[in-house]
């Protein structure tokens, strides 16, 4: 914007601002003219003007005229009192070889809620804008699919881990995510690291804090009391209010975006557009998740898990400490969340109730691939990741999460125990 | 024994979240008259209003504005004298949104401390989760900012008003904006309740060139498949009708290169905010336009507000809120009670027919003389209809002149009747 063109801008509005200010002052009605226009240009889908097309209008108070349009497809008239017109073209006017995008719209019905505008009435003429072909849409779907159905993965593990060894299901795992975006953005924004910096240390602290010392100060207590599995699950739920209301407490309540990376735009690869800095934290994610698994599959530490979830008495009577086992599950669960609500955070922000928003998925992905089995959490999540996305092909957006949870549910009703799970840990 | 104490520890923390959720509120609710009382006996006490307003939730950037605007016009109302020569007392109290339940909470207790009037919600989805609870207990239930038309023919014993108008104006004015800014393929993208759903209606209704509706879940995990969608279309506009997760719905857009530097992007009164977008890329926000009701809000006013809060940046429905703080207060000061059914009674008359005037304390002079009385707030001239709602509303015309900075475009600020729906 040229600075004339501002001074323009601000000398028009400081005019509007004396006008409606004196007029409201003095009481009177506040019509700024005595007439407005209603003007239109016909052009065809290649933007060439549509001469000696016929318009007709109505209006209140018995208002009717009828023109056509010029050599350069324009029509305007001019109406001095405010009201519904109907204004409508006569489509057999039309050069041959021209309809209307839409032929059932030949009347537009236009308000005049003020004197002294002009408004403006569009015939889209021709076939109208093509959309993205389905296949081009589903490149994209896909990509953003699998993204989130790694961030579901990297959730739901740890979820799915704690669920195994100790039989908590825990509707608070969703502020681990949370946890992690907030911390990021409190040591980037606020504590001015940069942002490469702050990650670790948020994922660090998300591990010590939501990990560690969560299990240490609110879980290790409970299981000593020998508090029972429902109770311990109402715990949870009581528990991720008070965070979540703690963390509304402290961050209030509006969406905040990490100050390097908000609204990075995206690269255009192939189908599919994608913005480096996802590009980078999922392939951090996927690495992760390959870490945690290749620790679950061969560490010893990893190894005496499996055999807790498996049998907890068995486990302990062969020698396996349980609670060090538990302990170092939290730390890991806490850990891939944290990171999970950091790849959240960079893509999109972080707000207090991002957790609550995740919890319904990271359920739907560790219910579909199995309760217990830390292997069906990421399949469980890549199908439930993928299938929001691409049953947008079919249903309305507004409905995504019903395509995606009437295949858990139809699944489940074939495999009860979920894709990956056994059959007797049900019922 | 066992079960008791792992009840005990449940207990706890249900106590705990419940006390979080309500500590926003002042400790003299307690000491209050029945309601009931009040609805049938004419009330003469002080004038008390309860507020229910966005402190937290989606809405919460709204927030600071409309308190700001309901403590300024409580303030500058007990210095003309009160009400009836009483003081009027302000409680605050959260509306939260409708993901949460504070608004129940909230109107529970608006109603337990025996508040005449209820200033709420900003929300329209969170006003029609309570309307009945407050139009039952024979309160009126006063909003600044609603805007659905869903509002305007509900059963609600004509307890509702509001000096927002409703989205049939809002809608036809957006739809003719984009219209006359060239806008040849609009995409909507509103968010998924009577708010959005209404608005992207009348918006989709006034712009007459072709339009794709794309409503997305609000409380969604993201929003990929939803910008998606909105660019299969190919749109040359598009309007975000939103909340406070518009923020992700930008990203998202930019990250799929339709975003406010490549297609001409409108904001609305939902998300018109001036903290929202600092963080995105340097001035990509330079040119989206929004529309938002009320006349433009002028600097004496502005200072007022500051001085009631000096934290503002916002100015959004703070004139809606203070105008409907001072019309119960003339309601009930012309039928001389301070009952729900009293100011429901005479808020159509001190709004219309009679001789205007601009301030609590002339108003009140005018009552004093018998004279009918009709107020001319600084929102606008309001005048109610028959439903409740503005008759004569004013739409504002906003330009975004950095990301963290909007301008009125007074030249094309709206007035006029407000469209039946």
């Amino acid at each position: 914007m040229g600075k004339a063109q501002l001074m323009r801008k601000i000398a028009l509005g400081l005019a509007g601002f004396f006008l409606i200010s004196s007029f409201s002052i003095s009481g009177s009605a506040l019509a700024a003219g005595t007439s407005s226009i209603l003007a239109g240009e016909i052009k065809d889908s290649t933007s060439t003007p549509l001469p000696g097309v016929r318009i007709k209008l109505t209006g209140p108070n018995g208002f009717a005229t009828q023109l056509t349009s010029d050599q350069m497809g324009k029509w305007q008239v001019k109406v001095t009192s405010t009201g519904i017109y109907d204004v409508t073209l006569d489509q057999t006017s039309l050069p041959s070889g021209q309809a209307l995008t839409d032929v059932t719209k030949a009347t537009r019905k236009i308000n005049v809620l003020m004197l002294g505008t002009t408004l403006t009435v569009l015939f889209p003429i021709g076939p109208g804008t093509e959309k993205t072909p389905i296949l081009d849409q589903s490149a994209q779907l896909l990509a953003d699919g699998l993204i989130l159905g790694i961030i579901i993965a990297l959730a739901a593990l740890g979820l799915n881990l704690v669920f195994g060894t100790t039989g908590l299901t825990n509707f608070a795992h969703g502020e681990l995510l949370t946890l992690g975006g907030l911390l990021t953005y409190f040591f980037s924004a606020v504590a001015g690291l940069p942002v490469f910096a702050a990650i670790p240390v948020a994922v660090a602290l998300s591990a010590l804090i939501g990990g560690y010392l969560q299990d240490r100060l609110l879980w290790k207590p409970l299981r000593k009391r020998g508090t029972g599995l429902i109770a311990m699950l109402v715990v949870s739920i009581g528990f991720a209010i008070f965070v979540r209301y703690v963390f509304l407490f402290i961050f209030s309540g509006d969406t905040r975006q990490l100050p390097q990376f908000a609204g990075q735009a995206g690269l255009e690869i192939g189908l599919v557009s994608i913005t480096p800095k996802s590009i980078m934290s999922t392939s951090v994610g996927l690495l992760l998740l390959i870490g945690a698994t290749l620790w679950l599959l061969r560490s010893k530490m990893g190894k005496a898990s499996r055999a807790v979830a498996d049998n907890p008495a068995l486990a302990a009577a062969s020698g396996i400490e349980v609670e060090a086992v538990i302990r170092s599950v939290w730390i890991l669960g806490a850990f891939l969340a944290g990171f999970a609500g950091i790849m959240v955070t960079l893509n999109q922000g972080v707000s207090f109730l991002m957790g609550q928003d995740m919890l319904l998925l990271i359920f739907a992905a560790v219910t579909l691939g199995g309760l217990g089995t830390a292997y069906g959490a990421l399949v469980g999540s890549l199908v439930i990741g993928v299938l929001i996305q691409l049953s947008t092909l079919i249903i309305p957006t507004e409905l995504k999460y019903v395509g995606a949870l009437l295949i858990l549910i139809i699944i489940l009703l074939v495999r009860p125990q979920g894709i990956l799970g056994r059959k007797e840990r049900v019922g | 024994m066992q079960i008791s104490k792992k009840l005990k520890v449940v207990a706890a923390f249900a106590v705990a979240s419940l006390v979080f959720a309500g500590c926003s509120k002042s400790a003299s609710e307690e000491e209050a008259a029945p309601a009931e009382e009040a609805a049938v006996v004419k009330g003469t006490g002080p004038l008390k209003i309860g507020s229910l307003l966005p402190e937290t939730g989606s809405l919460a950037f709204l927030g600071p504005p409309e308190f700001a605007g309901v403590d300024l016009a409580v303030a500058e109302i007990n210095a003309a004298g009160g009400v009836l020569e009483q003081p009027i007392e302000h409680i605050r109290g959260d509306s939260g949104d409708t993901s949460t339940d504070i608004a129940q909470q909230t109107a529970d207790s608006h109603i337990a401390a025996g508040v005449g009037a209820i200033v709420g919600a900003a929300s329209s989805g969170v006003s029609l989760t309570v309307i009945d609870k407050i139009s039952g207990a024979g309160i009126v239930h006063f909003s600044p900012a609603n805007t659905s038309p869903d509002l305007t023919s509900y059963a609600d014993n004509g307890f509702y008003f509001r000096s927002a108008p409703s989205d049939t104006f809002q809608g036809a004015v957006l739809g003719q904006l984009m219209a006359a800014n060239g806008a040849k393929n609009a995409v909507f993208l509103n968010l998924d309740d009577a708010y959005g759903n209404g608005l992207a209606k009348y918006g989709i209704a006034g712009f007459t060139g072709t339009s794709t509706q794309v409503v997305y879940n609000p409380q969604a995990a993201e929003f990929s498949a939803d910008v998606s969608k909105a660019k299969a279309a190919k749109p040359d506009a598009i309007a975000i009708i939103g909340f406070d997760e518009t923020t992700k719905v930008l990203t998202e857009l930019i990250k799929q290169g339709i975003g406010p530097n490549k297609v001409k992007t409108y904001l609305v009164d939902g998300n018109l905010s001036s903290g929202a977008y600092k963080d995105l890329p340097k001035n990509i926000m330079k040119g989206v336009k929004a529309t938002l009701p009320g006349v433009f809000t002028n600097d004496e006013l502005k200072k007022r507000l500051l001085g009631v809060d000096p934290k503002l940046t916002d100015f959004s429905y703070a004139p809606e809120s203070y105008d409907a703080v001072v019309l119960i207060a003339l309601a009930a000061e012309q039928g001389k009670g301070t009952d729900g059914t009293t100011i429901r009674d005479n808020l159509t008359s001190v709004s219309s027919g009679g001789t205007k005037c601009t301030t609590f304390a002339d108003c009140k002079a005018l009552i004093a003389a018998g004279t009918d009385i009709d107020y001319d707030g600084v929102s606008g001239a309001i005048e109610f209809d028959a439903n409740g709602d503005p008759s004569v509303a004013t739409m504002g015309v906003y330009e975004y002149v950095a990301n963290d900075k909007y301008e009125a475009r007074a030249a094309e600020f709206i007035t006029g009747a407000v469209p039946a729906a």
